[in-house]
């Protein structure tokens, strides 16, 4: 399972800062750092919820699932 | 859910546990024998005093001087056999600064004091009060870059005397499950 974060994307696309979110959503900047990194445990659903409002998009804008090569 | 498992569970957590507990039990030993000859002998309390002395002396001392980082030799030097000390190692999946902001604020949220930061030499020095089985803790966090990871290295030191209820274990585990905890967001 590869699940690709496209937070920084979408950050960019609104032309927002890391800080300007954190401040909308309630969440720490090193908290989304970690999750734009791909490096939390787990999102919850109010987290989810508040970065797609802010950031006016959809939960699959910010995530994506990516199917990893077997080799 | 989403659940994202970083490397985290397959990081090298090493427990060292330092001489200084085996000294404690020697010094504790020799203390008890003194005692006990004093009383046999039915000779003169002084040893005993002299020892009550002493202990109060570095109670007090090592209770004033704890929050100063340049006590910091003092309190984990393996040869101040007054106190226990300990040491884990962890390996983790982070970005030096990135996981230096995450512990800070782990650290805020704990029941621990956070008494000094430099970000630029990765360390952290933060206390545990005094509880009823335990004159306090020093904890000094020590981070080293390792190519993209980071060893974050954690040295406990009593304030006096050997713990023997598991405390640092318990601070150590809660910690780390909260730090766990804090990766859902």
């Amino acid at each position: 399972m590869s699940i690709i974060i496209n937070l920084d994307v979408m950050l960019a696309k609104r032309k927002l800062k890391l800080k300007d979110l954190s401040e909308k959503v309630g969440v720490s900047i090193v908290n989304l750092s970690i999750l734009k990194q791909g490096k939390v445990k787990a999102i919850r659903f109010s987290t989810l919820d508040a970065i797609c409002l802010a950031l006016d998009c959809q939960p699959g804008d910010i995530l994506e699932y990516v199917e990893e090569k077997v080799e | 859910m989403l659940c994202f498992v970083p490397n985290i569970k397959q990081l090298i957590m090493t427990i060292k546990k330092k001489r200084t507990i085996y000294y404690g039990y020697f010094a504790g030993m020799t203390i008890t024998i003194g005692v006990l000859s004093n009383f046999n002998k039915d000779a003169s309390y002084t040893f005993t005093i002299a020892l009550a002395a002493v202990a109060a002396f570095l109670i007090g001392f090592n209770s004033l001087v704890r929050k100063s980082p340049l006590f910091k030799g003092y309190f984990v030097s393996r040869f101040n056999i007054f106190n226990e000390k300990m040491t884990w190692e962890k390996e983790f999946d982070f970005e030096q600064e990135l996981l230096f902001n995450k512990i800070m604020e782990v650290i805020d949220d704990s029941n621990f004091d956070l008494v000094s930061s430099d970000s630029a030499q990765g360390k952290i020095f933060a206390i545990a009060k005094m509880k009823s089985n335990s004159w306090g803790e020093n904890l000094y966090f020590d981070f080293t870059s390792k190519d993209n990871h980071t060893v974050l290295k954690l040295t406990s030191t009593s304030v006096f005397g050997w713990r023997l209820f598991g405390d640092t274990e318990n601070n150590w585990n809660k910690f780390m499950n909260d730090f766990e905890e804090s990766l859902t967001i």
